[in-house]
């Protein structure tokens, strides 16, 4: 059969119906008269004829309907007829339609939003060339995490066999930008020449690096961000081949990044490592790389391993004092970025997921409430010979109806809600700039939309394959059905079992965020402001620096508002450094056992603005000055780790670098947590310098980014202006950045768990006021129902408090089972997210237990309406009622 | 096409009513006449059964139908044979005798 000929038959059957009908008419019609005179010429009397020929003819209607059932798109015929149906029942009855969309819609576009940010984040590969080839290779130290030394990343280039390219980059490196405009402190990165080239990213102007750029000797040459490009620059073509001035030195702008090309932390200035291949030659001294690599064609990351660690083992043999115990550990550059967020977002995708059962559950409660109005007309048209697909089909049509029209709005209120996400995600979840709906969320969505369709459309379709045709009719108009109650009863238990286990989830979130703000961090954040300043200067201008810190912290404390000041090299929550030190009087430590500690250079008065205690010995004072001994503090793990049983005050140690002083230790203050609140600092030991005791000479190095802290008896943020102020006054050449108060940067740090824990919260309680909107809805139903019965026991003599009872008690009854049937749900699921918890363990019974009973009582809520409803019952109208 | 004990009837009548209008255009009336007559009387077909397979060979393209006046000037739907209409009573004549064929030498095998 051609099928040309099927399509233009389909629609002309479709678009004509009325004159293709019209016309069989017309030929049944002609044959009847055919037949009619060949049966006169038979030698019939017309009359008899006529008769004759209708009877051989048959039902003429059914001769009709025969033709019209062998006809081109009949299916779709019955379809559109269907539709038609479905959108005058959802348009007559509004409130019901609009309930739904709403609900449904919720719940898609929770999904649909939830999957937007893990189809961004988890599912599109990266933006790079043949992202899967790439890995990150990181150091172990007896299988702690270590900065990759850059020493043995160049062995590592020269000796392996597994990689096309391998790469170096240190990334967080600051670079003051000054000349033409206003001075700017710059994030940027050192890079080996062949970083863009490994991931197969080419300068949308002028050139990649080239080889010999990457060299000590090299004319120094950078690559700028798009946004510098942008910002800084008018995005004037020109730029290529100008001079830039940066912490000092000439640069040659040689080329400008793609727009949306990201790696790591930000970098507006991208230079060749080697050009400071100074600071890196010591081995497992140097401040440390990042490295990553990409595979050769069909090498897997586990040979990469085991040759990676065969040339890590070469290289302890050759270098025991730094290399050993050094590993080498590869993952995917993938894994590397998303690994740590995974479980956070499958946890919330879990949630959604619930949400969305929730919503279909109510849609379906919605559904057999109406159907059960339509018993009589589904078994009348049953029994006038509609077939039971045919029913069942329409009601799906009705189903799915409904869940597209949920799908749509779900989807708009996805897109504004991931754009409204957006802007609320905070800093270190990676790829959020990616952040966007594509194909990949659309067909989610409408995958989505079409299972909640068959999910909740199967209520009703169920309900309607059970009607007894005779029951039904016999019943009148009675509408009572014991098996829509059942159902009903079934949904609004695993509504409420869904709920908890939700609830569950989000209290234990909300119970470990609480635990994190309750951690001591070893410093009180309040009302301290924090900036950084970075002084440009010259090797030579260490006086000049000495006397702009000094004058600073002095105009400084004069300040309205300002109790005392302190600048220093690395604060917590910020960074600092992590030297390895030589303890004097010790026996050299075995090799790679190098005592190490984080490092901050203080002034004396650090301590009183940080608050934090001394546990023995003294502080650092003005009486330390450069031409008296050298000192230095420790904290306990300091003491405890390197001094175990001896008392550390007078003991020496010094950083392990040829030419470091020794320095005494005048006194032991108590540890604070570096980075995280979560305990994993609480080991790290920490040692402080004196800020005035630092030699002139080596200042400038220090000041390239110096903190300074300011203890204020005002809101700290107001006084930062004046701060301002003052620096600018007494020196131009430099640039503050990163303003903001302790608080704000301890907050920073744990923001990722905060937001989630605010999103499953809000998920959570969208999951209740659904599930109280189910509750609701089906007390309210068996309310009605049973509107008989709570008359005939008001006229016997129950007074208001029984029928409350009576109702009440039917409800809190699923809500029970529900409860049981959730906290066994959540016991076995929030296993899965003990890698979320902090201080509190997936089965803490408070939280089980607090929110069961906040369960409970919205659960009490949903039913004491139509429960009050049921008392205000006139007993003589209910009698009447049927 | 699955070979359904319906399919083969209604290739049957697929096939007299191809064959019947091998010669010229009919009319619904004429075409059960002349499966008749072609039968010797064997196959009767009712307008139920008529109508349905003359509009279902014309959606597949085989007849084309068109209005037209009956020999004592009556308006009647006349349906013609086609190309592809003649084309496909080819082929069904030769699968039909090629089953006819075969199974009348399967009946003689047995009896």
């Amino acid at each position: 059969m051609s099928f040309l000929s099927r399509i233009a038959s389909t629609w002309r059957n479709l678009s004509d119906k009325d004159v293709v009908d019209q016309e069989l008419t017309e030929e049944l019609r002609a044959h009847i008269d055919l037949l009619t005179d060949q049966k006169i010429r038979e030698g019939l009397e017309p009359e008899a004829a006529r008769r004759a020929a209708l009877l051989e003819v048959g039902g003429v209607e059914q001769v009709k309907e025969r033709v019209r059932e062998v006809r081109m798109g009949r299916p779709l015929d019955d379809f559109s007829q269907d539709l038609r149906y479905a959108l005058r029942g959802l348009r007559k009855h509004r409130a019901f339609t609009v309930v739904a969309v709403i609900t449904l819609a919720l719940g898609i576009g929770a999904n649909t939003a939830i999957f937007t940010v893990i189809n961004t984040i988890l599912l599109r590969p990266l933006p790079y060339e043949k992202p899967e080839q790439l890995v990150v290779l990181t150091e172990t130290v007896s299988d702690r995490l270590a900065g990759v030394s850059y020493q043995n990343f160049v062995d590592w280039r020269n000796q392996n066999t597994v990689f096309e390219n391998i790469t170096a980059l240190r990334p967080r490196e600051s670079f003051n930008l000054t000349g033409a405009g206003e001075s700017e402190r710059l994030q940027g990165r050192l890079v080996s020449a062949n970083f863009l080239s490994t991931l197969g990213i080419k300068p949308i102007r002028g050139r990649d690096f080239l080889a010999e750029d990457d060299q000590p000797s090299a004319t120094p040459v950078a690559i700028i961000s798009h946004a510098l490009w942008q910002r800084r620059f008018g995005a004037s073509e020109d730029i290529i081949g100008t001079q830039l001035t940066l912490n000092g030195q000439q640069y040659t702008v040689i080329g400008i990044m793609p727009a949306d090309f990201r790696f790591g932390a930000e970098a507006d200035i991208t230079v060749p490592i080697g050009l400071s291949a100074e600071r890196f030659k010591l081995r497992g001294k140097d401040p440390g790389i990042s490295a990553f690599a990409r595979l050769k064609q069909n090498t897997s990351i586990e040979n990469a391993n085991a040759e990676l660690n065969t040339i890590a083992a070469r290289l302890e043999q050759q270098y025991p004092d730094t290399n050993t115990g050094r590993r080498v550990r590869i993952e995917s550059l993938r894994e590397s970025v998303v690994g740590d967020i995974r479980p956070t977002l499958l946890t919330l995708l879990g949630a959604v997921g619930f949400v969305l059962l929730i919503a279909c559950a109510n849609v379906a409660n919605l559904l057999l409430t109406r159907s059960a109005g339509r018993q009589r007309e589904m078994a009348i048209r049953i029994a006038l010979g509609a077939g039971r697909m045919r029913i069942l089909r329409q009601l799906f049509t009705e189903s799915m109806v409904l869940a597209l029209a949920g799908g749509v709005v779900g989807l708009l209120l996805a897109i504004w809600g991931t754009s409204a996400l957006a802007s609320y995600i905070p800093e270190g979840i990676p790829r959020m700039t990616e952040l966007s709906v594509d194909v990949r969320v659309l067909v989610f969505t409408f995958v989505a939309a079409l299972l909640t369709g068959v999910f909740f459309g199967l209520a009703p379709a169920l309900q309607s394959a059970k009607t007894n045709l005779t029951e039904t009719l016999k019943e009148g108009e009675r509408n009572s059905s014991p098996g829509h109650n059942r159902l009903g009863r079934l949904l609004v238990i695993s509504e409420v079992a869904i709920t908890l286990v939700l609830l569950v989830g989000a209290g234990l979130l909300v119970k470990s965020f609480w635990r994190l703000s309750q951690v001591n961090p070893g410093f009180d954040p309040q009302n301290v402001l924090a900036m950084q300043i970075s002084i440009n200067a010259r090797p030579e201008e260490g006086p000049r620096v000495d006397n702009f810190l000094t004058g600073l912290q002095q105009r400084v404390k004069q300040l309205p508002g300002v109790q005392s000041v302190s600048v220093s090299n690395g604060i917590p929550f910020e960074g600092a450094n992590f030297p390895p030190i030589v303890l004097e009087g010790k026996p050299a430590p075995p090799p790679g056992q190098d005592p190490s500690g984080l490092l901050y250079i203080v002034s004396p008065d650090y301590f009183k603005t940080m608050r934090i205690d001394l546990v023995r010995g003294r502080l650092f004072s003005t009486e330390d000055r450069k031409d008296t001994p050298l000192v230095a503090l420790v904290d306990e793990v300091f003491a405890r780790q390197y001094f175990p049983n001896e008392d550390p005050i007078g003991k020496r140690f010094k950083l392990n670098t040829p030419d470091a002083d020794s320095r005494e230790i005048i006194g032991v203050v108590r540890h604070v947590e570096h980075s995280s609140l979560e305990g994993r600092t609480t080991n790290i030991a920490e040692f402080y310098f004196n800020f005035d005791q630092l030699p002139l000479a080596t200042l400038p190095r220090y000041v390239r980014r110096v903190n300074l802290l300011v203890r204020t008896t005002v809101e700290p943020l107001s006084l930062a202006g004046s701060v301002r102020n003052q620096i600018s006054a007494l020196d131009n050449d430099q640039a503050v950045f990163n303003v903001r108060t302790m608080e704000q940067a301890l907050a920073q740090s744990v923001a990722a768990r905060r937001f989630s824990m605010m999103l499953l919260a809000v998920f959570a309680l969208l999951a209740l006021t659904l599930a109280a909107v189910g509750i609701y809805g089906v007390i309210s139903y068996s309310v009605a129902q049973r509107t008989r019965e709570v008359g005939i026991r008001m006229a016997l003599g129950a007074k208001t408090i029984d029928v409350l009872n009576l109702v009440v008690r039917d409800g809190l009854k699923l809500v029970l089972i529900g409860i049981v049937v959730g906290l066994a749900g959540a016991l076995l699921l929030t296993r899965l997210m003990t890698t979320l918890l902090f201080g509190v363990t997936a089965t803490d019974a408070v939280t089980y237990v607090t929110v069961s009973l906040g369960l409970i009582i919205v659960a009490l809520l949903a039913c004491s309406i139509p429960a009050r409803r049921a008392t205000k019952v006139d007993p003589l109208v209910a009698l009447r009622f049927e | 096409m699955k070979k359904s004990k319906n399919d083969l009837l209604q290739g049957t009548l697929d096939l007299l009513v191809l064959q019947s209008l091998s010669l010229g255009p009919l009319h619904g009336l004429g075409v059960s006449d002349r499966i008749a007559q072609i039968t010797q009387g064997h196959f009767k077909v009712k307008p139920g059964s008529l109508f349905p397979a003359l509009h279902r060979l014309e959606e597949a393209g085989w007849l084309k139908s068109s209005w037209g006046e009956s020999d004592n000037n009556r308006r009647a739907k006349y349906y013609r044979l086609t190309k592809a209409g003649q084309r496909q009573l080819k082929v069904e004549t030769e699968g039909w005798q090629r089953v006819s064929l075969a199974i009348t030498s399967a009946l003689k095998a047995t009896s």
